[in-house]
This record gives C-alpha cells, structure tokens and sequence, in this order.
C-alpha cells in the first residue's frame, strides 16, 4: 500500500512539472497548437536572464492571421478568462476586440499577464496572443516602454 | 577430581558423574571438552548422556549463531527508501514552485525551431512596446473610429 502512495506522489510530481505556466487559462489551447496549427503561427518562448531587464521571468507569444471565426475563438477565450482577471483594459472597434491586457491572479508569487492585439497586416488580420510571468507591475512594463519610445 | 580430566580410562560410572558436575556447573573447560568427545562416541550409549548431547549441541548452534553476520534488515531498507522518497519527492515539489529561472530564448517560425536570440527578443520588445502604449497600432480606420466614435470598452 505505502509503495502505491510512493508511485502516485511520483506520477502526480511528474505530471505537475510537465504542466505549461500558461496551464488553467482558456486561452492555453491556441499557446498548445490546439486551435490554430502551429505551422501558421510564429512562437516566440524565452524565460531567463534575458528577462530580467523587464522584470520578467516567462515571455510566450504566438502570432497569427486569423480568420473571423478563429479571432472569435479568441475573444470568447479571452472574456472566459477576463472574469478571472485582477485587472483588463479592452479596447474594441465596432464591436471588433483590437486590444486586451489583464493581469491573471499571481502563481508561484509571480504575476501573470495576458496580451492580445488583432492588427491589420497586408490586408489580412494578425493577431498576437502573449503570455507573461514575473514580478513586474502592468504600470512598471508600462513606464519602462514609455521611456523607450 | 584430582585425575587427568583427559584420561581416556574413566569408567561409565565416572563419564556419568562427570555429566552430573558439568550440569552442576562444577567441571572446568579441559573436563567439558572431553565430555563432549566422549558423548559423541559409540560407548556413550547410557540415555543420560542424550541430555548432555542435546544441550552441548544446542550450545553449539546458539554460538555458532550469534557469530553469523547479521540477518538484512529488510524493513529499515524498505522505510529507509519511502523516507528517501518522499524527501526527493518533496524537494521536487519545492522545486516546481520556485520562479524560472531556466534560460530559454526560442523562436517556432510556422513549426520550425529557430535558436535566434535576436530575433525572439525583439518579438519580446514589440510587444512589451505595445503594451507600453496602451493599445495596438492604430489603423485608419480605427483612427477615423476614435475620432467620430470614441468606443472604449471593458469585457
């Protein structure tokens, strides 16, 4: 009996460590190809020292044209996970979801944020869908990128 | 008591009394060796020699016993693993909660990986750029939107 507690607790620490950051989030589906395959999409992954300039520890962002209805897939994937949000600025034209940012409930004591922008680009729709963990604020990356440009 | 206690010209009489004395505790170590010697030959044929037998052998085996190395102990290994386990299982878990720190810095260009660290940070400023404007970059349309109907909204 205690060996299959022992290969439970194991199976159950595998499985947690296997699980992506962005894990739990409606949105995770189109970060895990699920929705719109990957071989249309341009991943972008970087964690580490690289990020610590931004205060950031996880960067992940895909970027695609989109169809209306895969854009709509988007905007009911990201309303599910508004209703979860500490805090979101939206932006629409004529009804049409241009711009989110929401700040996710902490994990690990690191803050989450999901970005998502739906562009025009050579006549098509481009959509980018970020995920991002770290310590900093929504109003630090903010200023740190005003100053910049 | 005084004659040689290896004499090999004791009586019957004489190995039955010294039988008595060894179960006494009165016979010296020279006395019991050679009892022993006798009791294992054909002339120790009297049923009183049996007892002196069984516990010379039983004597034997029990030391014979106490010197043999340690039995392994099966169940301290076994608890001595499940503590191990769990001490790992623990620092794993402990692990899985502490922030990245893992250096990763890679790019899926429609399916195929790119190891271009250049070319994934500046996707990393485009849109930390973005989100440092506060919205997407306008269109025209959605400039002459915000000029006649100014529509922003909250989920």
């Amino acid at each position: 009996m205690k060996e299959k507690i022992i290969l439970f607790l194991f199976f159950l620490c595998g499985f947690t460590m296997a699980a992506d950051a962005q894990k739990g989030l409606s949105v995770s589906g189109f970060f895990d190809g699920k929705v719109i395959p990957r071989s249309r999409m341009m991943e972008t992954v970087v964690s580490g020292s690289r990020l610590s300039d931004f205060d950031l520890t996880f960067f992940r962002s895909i970027r695609f044209k989109a169809t209306a209805e895969e854009t709509g897939k988007i905007e009911a994937a990201l309303n599910a996970d508004a209703r979860a949000a500490i805090q979101k600025e939206n932006q629409r034209v004529s009804g049409r979801l241009v711009y989110s940012m929401m700040e996710m409930p902490p994990l690990k004591h690191q803050r989450r944020y999901l970005f998502f922008s739906n562009d025009a680009k050579d006549g098509q729709r481009e959509v980018t869908l970020t995920y991002l963990e770290g310590r900093a604020t929504l109003q630090s990356l903010k200023n740190l990128f005003k100053k910049q440009n | 008591m005084n004659e040689s206690p290896l004499s090999p010209t004791r009586s019957p009489e004489e190995w039955k009394e010294l039988a008595h004395r060894y179960f006494d505790a009165q016979t010296t170590l020279e006395e019991e060796s050679a009892l022993r010697d006798f009791v294992l030959t054909e002339e120790a044929t009297d049923a009183c020699f049996d007892e002196v037998r069984a516990v010379m052998s039983y004597a034997v085996v029990r030391r014979s016993k106490k010197s043999s190395p340690p039995a392994v102990a099966w169940g301290r290994i076994r608890n001595a693993v499940a503590v191990s386990a769990c001490i790992c299982l623990g620092v794993g878990i402990w692990w899985q909660y502490q922030p990245r720190s893992k250096d990763v810095c890679v790019v899926y260009s429609y399916g195929k990986k790119i190891t271009d660290e250049r070319q994934a940070m500046e996707e990393v400023n485009q849109v930390l750029s973005d989100i440092g404007q506060g919205t997407a970059a306008p269109e025209v349309e959605q400039q002459l939107e915000r000029l006649f109907n100014h529509n922003t909204s909250e989920l």
